[in-house]
């Protein structure tokens, strides 16, 4: 595992680095060519924190557009402004919390969070053919899915694993949160719309970061 | 002129049965296969995942094919997005093929056909030559492509060969009943297949008669394996495109074409052609001494299976294999690969030009007589089954006029 202390400068950074972003942890789920740029997750997580997405039913019903599905910065920028210019920033606990982490940080968007399942369930795995360690079909016999590992990771890094629900910033006009379910019986994933309301019973924020 | 070549006027002598055994078989055996690397996609977390892969490493590649397997034999299955019945079966096929594009698999199959060494980069046409019976010295690329028949036989190699290079990815899962709902709710088997999965139990008698180390619960094993195909993209333009820019053998080391390769060798595609699903069903327990022969026979049968049906709904995957014998007629393939009473088969004739390039004439169709089908499936000889005891299939004559051993059957629809 690589830890890479810098201020969000990065070079020669992999797929699956921990890096330290001003202080906060990340786990690297996609980078350039360049190894400089790429987005990471935070190893912490929010959860716990009853509604941790809104605690205010009636200031979440006023919420400016936070339909976008590719961009959660603009999404969680959009409620900031939003909570700071009615001064109830901790109405909306996981965005305040990304506050605390940072500067930069934010609650991913749905295709943000998908590529980081994606990513974390080992659909974009590339195998290592190089690894002259390795006899002929001895390769990948450990019998620890992708997603282990990295909890592994994320674990070793005093983080927190990913284990199941993950909610979005992405809101649908009829004001659901897009939530990331893992059904680990069958090893189906999907998403799903949920009130803001209660997200918390099943769900936990993380937040990602772009360098 | 055409020189027409029956690979069995050589071989006259050996019907007469008076010749050697071995002779016959290893002159026979001199037709072009198709080349097949076979993947198991593994379920980690699954029950008997580890029993899986490990009888999957020991299942030989087929004998009707070349052995092309790559280093890596097992890879991880993708974990797929819930959706609805329709869209699963591409979906999971696109993700397959994300994996193998992802891992430049159609790259190492060209790599592996020109035994390129990692080092220098040099390529060599030695396997070629051994698996086309080529002259190998006539397959110095360079030279080859300065000449007429240099090219037919590079193109035949192409065709014959390169061309018909697959890659069959395997999905093999333990059968339990949420396994079985989903393949139906899928539409990968018929509703009466699951009636029959909850229907049948475990043979007692059978199980009485196992071997102590075979626990009721494996006797009952059941697998269901999904198997995708897919081809290796090579044609004359990429093979034109592969000769030009990559090619160099190991007296011409040209560090410009290594790294040229390395950049490009993700480029070479495979092309999905279809898969096929099946149910293992209750398999005997003749032979079984331990868990792990039941998992080796459940396995084997039951991607032999999905090969054989594999072979059935794609004629460019189906097999050749040559008559051994004319009287009567008989050749080495059997249940394994999926003859009935109802299969048919052309008769081919291979006819290689002046230039070396080969062509199949069809001289005539044959049929398995009844009662004399070979059963050649794992273990069938330990089960006991009907036709075991046998050495080859014997067909009889529907339509032609002379046949020779040598000559070629094709299962035909």
């Amino acid at each position: 595992m690589c830890c890479i202390a810098a201020h969000a400068q990065f070079s020669d950074v992999k797929q699956g680095d921990i890096i330290d972003i001003n202080g906060t942890k990340g786990l690297v789920f996609q980078v350039d060519e360049s190894g400089s740029h790429g987005k990471a997750m935070s190893i912490q997580c929010l959860r716990g924190v009853k509604n941790s997405w809104c605690n205010d039913k009636k200031l979440g019903e006023q919420l400016p557009s936070m339909s976008d599905e590719n961009d959660g910065f603009a999404n969680t920028k959009a409620l900031l402004d939003f909570a700071r210019a009615n001064g109830k920033l901790s109405s909306f606990p996981v965005f305040e919390w990304c506050t605390k982490l940072g500067e930069g940080w934010y609650v991913p968007s749905v295709k943000e969070l998908e590529a980081f399942v994606n990513y974390w369930l080992g659909n974009e795995q590339t195998l290592d053919w190089d690894d002259e360690e390795e006899t002929e079909n001895s390769l990948n016999d450990d019998n620890k899915t992708h997603y282990r590992q990295i909890n592994d990771k994320l674990l070793e890094a005093g983080g927190i694993p990913v284990l199941n629900g993950v909610f979005t910033s992405t809101v649908t006009p009829d004001g659901k949160v897009y939530t990331f379910h893992f059904n680990r019986a069958n090893a189906v994933w999907s998403f799903g719309k949920r009130t803001k309301e209660k997200l918390n019973a099943y769900y936990v924020g993380r937040a990602f970061y772009n360098f | 002129m055409t020189k027409t070549i029956l690979l069995t006027t050589l071989l006259l002598y050996s019907s007469l049965l008076t010749a050697s055994a071995q002779t016959k078989d290893s002159d026979l055996e001199k037709y072009h296969r198709s080349s097949l690397y076979s993947i198991l996609l593994k379920h980690p977390e699954k029950e008997y995942c580890n029993e899986m892969i490990e009888a999957f490493k020991s299942i030989p590649i087929p004998d009707k094919y070349n052995n092309h397997d790559l280093k890596i034999k097992v890879m991880p299955s993708p974990i797929m997005k819930a959706m609805t019945k329709e869209e699963v079966e591409g979906a999971f096929k696109d993700a397959i093929l994300s994996m193998l594009e992802r891992n430049k698999v159609g790259g190492r199959l060209v790599e592996k056909w020109f035994d390129r060494d990692k080092t220098t980069g040099a390529f060599d046409m030695n396997l070629v030559a051994e698996r086309g019976f080529y002259d190998a010295t006539v397959l110095d690329v360079n030279v080859a492509r300065a000449s007429a028949r240099g090219m037919a036989l590079l193109a035949d190699a192409g065709e014959e060969l390169i061309g018909k290079t697959y890659v069959i990815v395997n999905d093999i899962r333990y059968a339990d009943k949420e396994t079985m709902k989903t393949a139906v709710l899928g539409g990968l088997l018929a509703a009466q297949l699951v009636s029959s999965f909850f229907g049948i139990g475990v043979d007692i008698t059978s199980v009485a008669s196992a071997a102590a180390g075979v626990t009721n619960k494996i006797a009952g094993f059941k697998v269901m394996v999904t198997s995708y195909l897919f081809r290796l993209d090579w044609n004359d333009d990429i093979a034109n495109n592969f000769y030009s820019n990559f090619w160099m053998d190991a007296s011409n080391p040209d560090a410009g074409r290594k790294q040229a390769w390395a950049a490009q060798m993700g480029k070479y595609n495979l092309k999905y052609i279809g898969s096929a699903t099946v149910f293992s069903g209750k398999t005997a327990l003749g032979g079984v001494n331990s868990e792990k022969d039941m998992f080796l026979k459940v396995c084997t049968r039951a991607i032999d299976k999905s090969i054989s049906e594999l072979q059935k709904s794609f004629d460019e995957f189906k097999v050749n294999t040559p008559l051994v014998t004319v009287e009567p007629l008989t050749a080495y393939i059997g249940l394994k690969e999926g003859v009935d009473e109802d299969s048919r088969y052309e008769v081919l004739e291979k006819v290689i030009d002046e230039n070396g390039r080969t062509t199949y004439n069809k001289v005539g169709e044959v049929k398995p007589e009844k009662g004399k089908i070979w059963d050649n499936r794992f273990m069938a000889s330990e089960d006991k089954e009907d036709g075991s005891e046998l050495k080859y299939t014997t067909f009889k004559k529907v339509s032609g006029k002379d046949f020779f051993p040598g000559m070629l059957l094709r299962e035909i629809k």
